[in-house]
């Protein structure tokens, strides 16, 4: 068991992890505390600035995410929701359980928390990566000018250490990042009697394209289409929740269809973003099952990077998690053709160049069957306050009722 | 088909000659499956432009081997399935199911016969097996190790079994074999991991003397690697302690069951004349030149009554000789590095394991 401190990461007792915590108990400052803010704002600064960009772009997202005038917006927003009588105070201690294999999410959920004023546990993905070790390292400088870092712990444990079931009693908030099999495995353990807990079980996601709006698109709006789909499926391996699997056609696409995937297979070479051998195999493998299983007709080796199944649309389609630039190619002459793949496991669905009207009738089924966020493509892994649905912001804090 | 590859001496085809010969027969074995397994036909449609006559061995389309584990693969009707051949597999792990006719089945011991018969003569020698016979005697542990003990078992006599069920050393069994047949020549077979962990660090000081046998051995390198030992550690060892010098491993599945790529005596591994390997880079997939390592496909003309006759492998490996003609031998000569190592990709969604999660 360890935690992060200045010197990284340092071995510590379970025990006395568990009474720093216990010490903790109406530590919390107002929400949108200026510390708080300012301390977001110094990271910000220096993710944007990160000398690991280049092989951790999602690290200058997170910093763009973090800059003060968006967080602003997000305090905007949370106050003119707030009724007259009310004020906002922070929920107490909360604890964040991230997905163990992604760098970034963790900051999102401890950053939004930290801006509600709570005192925040966050548990460490399991493999400190250089990326996650700079991040941390990074983190660690902010908080300490502030006097911060004594109610910001992060730390990392074994699963068999039983800590998840120590800290989850002593949090009023209990953030699961990490699906289903998780949010049930983590549920056996209750939270406060009096905290929240809140689970992020597994989405799927698509995007939507119009082919007569591609079909218009010159060279550049083209490559710079393919540019945000690039990004879309590869950041987090094609397996973050927002990230497409399937792309829809709206219209027929005819040639336009090897045109969009030849170009997004080019940048995805530019970027260099890199597969395994076993990955590879693994993409050979599906597809041939695929074919065989007569749940796709024609498959498409761009590289070993981007590989598409041509598909029927069916309500399975979705369920194939395959990763990194396993694309289904699906054509629709009807919007409303999509509905049956949309269900309460249905996350965002990013959308190019669909008229007014495809949009409208888009957010009506989207409505009636399932989906949580409608975003232009390039902004399928952005995230946002609200998420599947849920006000973090809201549910990060307590309102104190007040007539006078 | 096998007839004319069966007639010439074992191991002698060099590779142009080889593939010039081959391309026909696993152009017809390519149509044959597309007309008789619907899924095969699928794959051939969807993913190789509907081809059944390639024109060079490098261009046959072919199946990753993991599909015989997804899908039932048979070019026969059902009724005429002899035997349903499984790999071997860790507790759990899904395994690849092979469905072999009489006419394969057949095959599949013509080319084994023909393999072994190169190193052990045409006369059936006595058998030690550096196994237990309850891997195939109880029904309940038969897997693909007990098929493969008695797969070799038709090609000695006399067996006696040097190991007990619990895979210690049978010592008096050994012992008698050797007193027996040991002046004589003699054959051994057994599964490489456990002929180095039960039989040769159990016996390696008791003086045995196997000069006159040979040993036949298969099965992976990936647990010795772990001992480190590799296949020049395992010769020197075994000719020190017993006086053994013919020691011939060898490389096969099970989906290609009759196809065994044998030791040649460079210690490379080759392909039987009805067979062929290449090697592909694993970023392009395409073949690549002769000692550059990439991914292992096998060919071979045996898989009649399933589509396996060309098979991208999970192993990887690397072609160090080009018929070297050492004694007679030709063809690639095939190192084999290993399985490709898994992959860990990223996601929002834990596996929850053992190890992760909680």
């Amino acid at each position: 068991m360890e935690l992060f401190t200045k010197n990284g990461l340092q071995p510590i007792d379970p025990e006395a992890l568990v009474a720093q915590v216990d010490a903790l108990t109406f530590s919390g400052r107002p929400p949108f505390d200026p510390k708080s803010v300012e301390v977001l704002g110094d990271l910000s600064k220096r993710l944007i600035r990160t000398p690991l960009a280049k092989q951790a772009p999602q690290l200058v997202a997170l910093g763009f995410w973090l800059r003060p005038s968006q967080l602003s917006l997000a305090v905007k927003r949370f106050n003119a929701k707030l009724p007259a009588e009310a004020r906002a105070k922070a929920r107490g201690i909360a604890l964040h359980l991230p997905p163990q294999n992604v760098d970034t999410l963790f900051v999102y959920s401890w950053a939004l928390s930290l801006l509600a004023g709570n005192v925040n546990i966050t548990r460490l993905p399991s493999e400190m990566t250089d990326n996650l070790s700079w991040l941390m390292s990074t983190i660690s400088e902010v908080l300490e000018p502030h006097g911060l870092a004594k109610t910001q712990l992060f730390c990392s444990y074994p699963h068999y250490s039983h800590m998840t079931e120590r800290l989850s009693s002593r949090a009023d908030l209990r953030m699961i990042w990490g699906g289903d099999a998780k949010i049930a495995s983590v549920s056996k353990f209750t939270v406060r009697p009096d905290g929240l807990s809140l689970g992020f079980s597994d989405r799927k996601s698509f995007s939507v394209i119009s082919a007569r709006a591609y079909a218009a698109m010159d060279d550049a709006a083209r490559d710079a289409a393919a540019g945000h789909l690039y990004n879309d499926i590869f950041w987090f391996d094609q397996l973050g929740c927002g990230s497409p699997r399937v792309v829809f056609w709206l219209g027929s696409p005819n040639n336009d269809r090897q045109d969009l995937y030849r170009r997004i297979d080019a940048i995805a070479l530019q970027k260099e973003y890199s597969v395994e051998t076993a990955t590879a195999l693994s993409k050979i493998s599906h597809m041939n099952e695929r074919l065989a299983s007569a749940q796709a007709s024609k498959a498409t080796r761009y590289s070993n990077r981007l590989s598409v199944l041509e598909a029927q649309i069916d309500g399975t389609l979705l369920d194939s998690a395959q990763g990194a630039g396993m694309l289904y190619d699906v054509s629709i002459s009807n919007i409303t053709q999509i509905s049956p793949v949309l269900n309460r496991h249905t996350q965002t669905i990013t959308h190019l160049g669909l008229s007014k009207a495809e949009l409208t009738t888009l957010i009506q089924i989207m409505a009636r069957y399932g989906g949580y966020r409608l975003v232009p493509i390039g902004n399928a892994l952005s995230f946002s306050n609200v998420w599947d649905g849920v006000d973090l912001m809201d549910h990060m804090t307590r309102q104190l009722i007040t007539q006078t | 088909m096998l007839d004319k590859y069966l007639a010439l001496t074992p191991y002698s085809l060099a590779v142009s000659e080889r593939r010039a010969k081959m391309l026909e027969d696993l152009n017809a074995l390519t149509l044959y499956h597309a007309t008789n397994c619907e899924p095969y036909r699928r794959i051939l449609d969807g993913l190789w432009g509907g081809q059944t006559g390639a024109a060079c061995v490098e261009d046959m389309p072919y199946l990753p081997v993991s599909l015989f584990k997804t899908h039932q693969l048979l070019s026969v009707a059902n009724d005429a399935v002899r035997a349903t051949l499984t790999s071997s597999g860790t507790t759990g792990a899904v395994v690849s199911q092979i469905y072999v006719d009489s006419d394969t089945s057949r095959n599949q011991q013509l080319g084994l016969a023909n393999s072994l018969g190169h190193i052990l003569g045409k006369k059936r020698l006595p058998m030690l097996v550096l196994d237990t016979d309850a891997t195939f005697r109880n029904p309940k542990y038969m897997n693909a190790r007990g098929a493969g003990v008695l797969g070799m078992m038709r090609f000695g006599r006399d067996h006696h079994f040097a190991l007990t069920p619990d895979l210690e050393p049978a010592v008096d069994v050994v012992e008698t074999f050797l007193d027996k047949h040991g002046d004589g020549p003699f054959f051994m077979f057994g599964f490489t991991f456990l002929v180095w962990t039960r039989f040769f660090e159990a016996l390696k000081d008791r003086g045995l003397d196997l000069s006159n046998g040979v040993l036949i051995h298969s099965g992976g390198w990936k647990k010795m690697e772990e001992q480190a030992v590799d296949n020049s550690v395992f010769r020197a060892r075994f000719q020190k302690s017993f006086c053994l010098e013919k020691i011939y491993n060898f490389y096969g599945m099970v989906e290609q069951l009759g196809s065994i790529f044998l030791e040649g005596p460079d210690g490379l591994l080759y392909p039987p004349n009805f067979s062929d390997v290449i090697i592909r880079d694993p970023e392009t997939f395409a073949p690549t030149p002769k000692g550059t390592a990439g991914i292992i496909q096998v060919l071979s003309l045996i898989p009649g009554s399933y589509p396996g006759h060309s098979l991208l492998t999970e192993d990887m490996g690397v072609i160090e000789a080009v018929d070297a003609d050492h004694e007679g031998w030709n063809g690639n000569g095939l190192r084999v590095i290993g399985r490709v190592p898994k992959a860990e990709l990223r996601g929002c969604s834990d596996v929850v394991s053992q190890k992760l999660s909680v």
